[in-house]
Parts: C-alpha cells; structure tokens; sequence
C-alpha cells in the first residue's frame, strides 16, 4: 500500500506534519541519497552523516519545494550541497568540488591483490571501487547520468552548472573512469 | 577539401547518450550504415550503460531510516520548545512593556497637566481644570518605592533567564 503512495501524495501528506509520510520519503531514497552521498565524500560514516543532514534539511525545507521539478533533483540537489558543505567543513580551502584542474587521484591501496579480485569475481564491485576513485565531481556525475538516469538538464539543476560544462564533466569523467578501470581493473572489467 | 569523417569514441558515447545535434546524429547513423563493422564498437558502449545502470545502490547501515527520523522528531521537538518558548515570551514582554508605560505615564501626565505657556494670556474661565496629581504621595508611597524596584528586578531576571535559555537551545539545535 505505502509503496503505491506517489511521491507528490507523501510530500503533501508530510507538509501536514505527518510523520509517517516522511519515514516513507526516507525509506524510499535512502539508497539512493546515501550512494550520491557515499560517491562525494568517499566514506561511509561520512555519507551516513551527509545523507541525514540532506534528508533533515530536505524535510525543513519541503514547504518550500514547489513540485517544478522531480523529487528526486530536489533532494539529490540537497545531497550535493550538504556534500559540498561537509568537505568545505574539512577543508576550508575547498571552493568546489570540481578537479578539472587536479588529476584523479588514486588512493593508495597497497599492493595490488589480483588473486583477491579474482576470487570475488565481481564486475560491479570492481566497477563500483573504479567510481569511487574518481573526484566527488566525477564521481556524482557519473552516478547521477548513468546509475539514476537523470537528464542532463536535471544534472544542471543538481549540481548548478552549465549545459556545456555538464556535458564536457561526463565526457571527461568518462575517460578518467575508462583510465582508472584500464589501469586498475582491467582484469575484472572489460572495458 | 573536406576532411574525412572520424568516428571517434566521444562521438559514440554521444551518440548513445543522445547529445548530438540532429545533423550530427544523422551523420554518424549514416556512417554506421555505411561500416556495419563499426556497430560492433556501438554496441560494446551499450553494454556498458547497461552494466552501469545496473550497478546497486549502496545500502546504508541498518535503522538509518530510523535515526534520520529520530533526529527529525528531536528536531521539531525543538523546535516546538523553541516556539512555546517564544509564546511565554510574548506575555513577558507585554506585561514589561505595560509597566513601562506605567513609568512613562507621570511623564506623560505632566505634559498633559501643564500645557499652556502663557496661561495669563487666556481668560480663567477657558482654562481647562487640569488634575492636580499627588506626586509626592505616589512617589514616596511604600508601593512605588520598595515594589517597582523588586518587580524591574524581577522581570530583568526573567529575560535574561529567557535569553539563556534559548541560546542554549539554538547551540544544541545547530550543533
């Protein structure tokens, strides 16, 4: 029943200060918003926070939400800026979270185990960490395109850039995931 | 002379994602056509979208749904003090703001009392009767001496007790 609930029947219902509307909202886009979060700041207690925080600040603003866009943009737009929030907190240099200027930089796993990838056999998990080492940009842009399947129009709106920014951004994060799969997993992932 | 057509790998993926212009879109659908040995490349960047759009989702720890939602509730709890709190507040400062008028009305009354200037130019009979107040039996009443004070003092406490508390509570809301 409550999965038949349409997200503008939750958001109206938690406008009027029903909380079960909201332990809806949450249970439905906690994957989702905790992996947006998870691909910016590469860290699962930090994602946990960042993604309670957006739902938090999510739920304060929703009287303001006025249905223009999807659901979904909105609160992945929240993800992004209490993202951008947290790492600003960490490094107070930070003005985005944008690398075009950096390289991809490959945390230090130690010494390869390809035994171990092997012995896992897991395309996706493989595929999975190759993301997790892009840049937060990177990373959520590749996420939001082609894992949430979400316009480029809506990826501007998220991440507030650009048509032409947003489209140069996936291309390059593209090749900078095609580099580190082929660098790194190219015996998991044929790419 | 025109420069031979390239199918480059950009250019597929753009055109897979849909980002090419309809000119450019028709180019590259004729050229395919054209080299059916190059679909082969096509199809490997359909796989991969596939393959990434078939990636899970991160779960997050278990009871994440319910911490969110505890923390929203202590937040409207809050919240709520917050506004109960600023009710009371309201009753506080209109009974201050009723005693200060209380301050101000002998003030007020003594313009009121004494208004002309020039009294001997209007005959008596036009003077209005002004109120004679007893200044000096209401100031030196035990009432206005001992009470005002203890009743400023009183309410100053209040508000700075008032101010505190919501400091406190605007800290732990934001921390």
């Amino acid at each position: 029943m409550a999965a038949t609930l349409s997200d503008e029947i939750l958001i109206e219902q938690a406008r009027n200060g029903r909380q079960t509307a909201f332990a809806m909202l949450v249970k439905r886009y906690e994957q989702y918003a905790f992996t947006l979060a998870l691909r910016f700041v590469k860290n699962r207690e930090d994602a946990h926070e960042v993604a309670q925080d957006a739902f938090l600040r999510a739920f304060r603003y929703l009287p303001d939400f006025r249905g223009d866009a999807k659901f979904t943009t909105w609160l992945y737009k929240i993800v992004y800026s209490t993202s951008l929030n947290f790492l600003r907190k960490q490094n107070p240099d930070i003005q985005s979270i944008d690398d075009d200027d950096r390289p991809v930089k490959l945390p230090d796993e130690g010494t390869p185990d390809p035994s171990q990838a092997m012995e896992r056999n897991d395309r996706n998990a493989a595929l999975q960490r190759a993301i997790q080492m892009l840049s937060p940009d990177d990373a959520g842009i590749i996420t939001l395109f082609y894992l949430y399947e979400h316009s480029l129009e809506e990826i501007c709106q998220i991440m507030d850039m650009t048509m032409t920014n947003a489209k140069t951004k996936l291309c390059r994060a593209r090749q900078r995931l095609k580099g580190i799969v082929e660098g790194r997993f190219s015996t998991e992932i044929a790419y | 002379m025109e420069q031979p057509f390239v199918l480059t790998e950009d250019m597929l993926w753009d055109y897979a994602d849909g980002f090419l212009s309809p000119e450019e879109k028709t180019r590259v659908h004729e050229y395919l056509l054209l080299h059916p040995e190059q679909m082969s490349r096509l199809d490997a960047i359909a796989d991969e979208k596939r393959r990434f759009a078939s990636l899970p989702t991160e779960r997050p720890n278990a009871g994440f749904a319910d911490r969110v939602m505890a923390a929203w509730v202590s937040e409207q709890a809050g919240s709520r003090q917050i506004v109960a709190g600023k009710g009371k507040d309201w009753v506080v400062y209109s009974i201050a703001a009723a005693m200060g008028l209380f301050l101000l009305l002998p003030i007020l009354l003594i313009f009121i009392s004494a208004p002309a200037s020039a009294t001997d130019l209007i005959p008596a009979e036009y003077l209005p009767q002004t109120p004679t107040i007893p200044w000096t039996e209401i100031f030196n009443s035990p009432v206005m001496r001992f009470g005002m004070p203890l009743v400023l003092l009183f309410f100053s406490f209040r508000f700075l007790d008032q101010y505190l508390q919501q400091k406190k509570m605007l800290a732990k809301l934001q921390a």
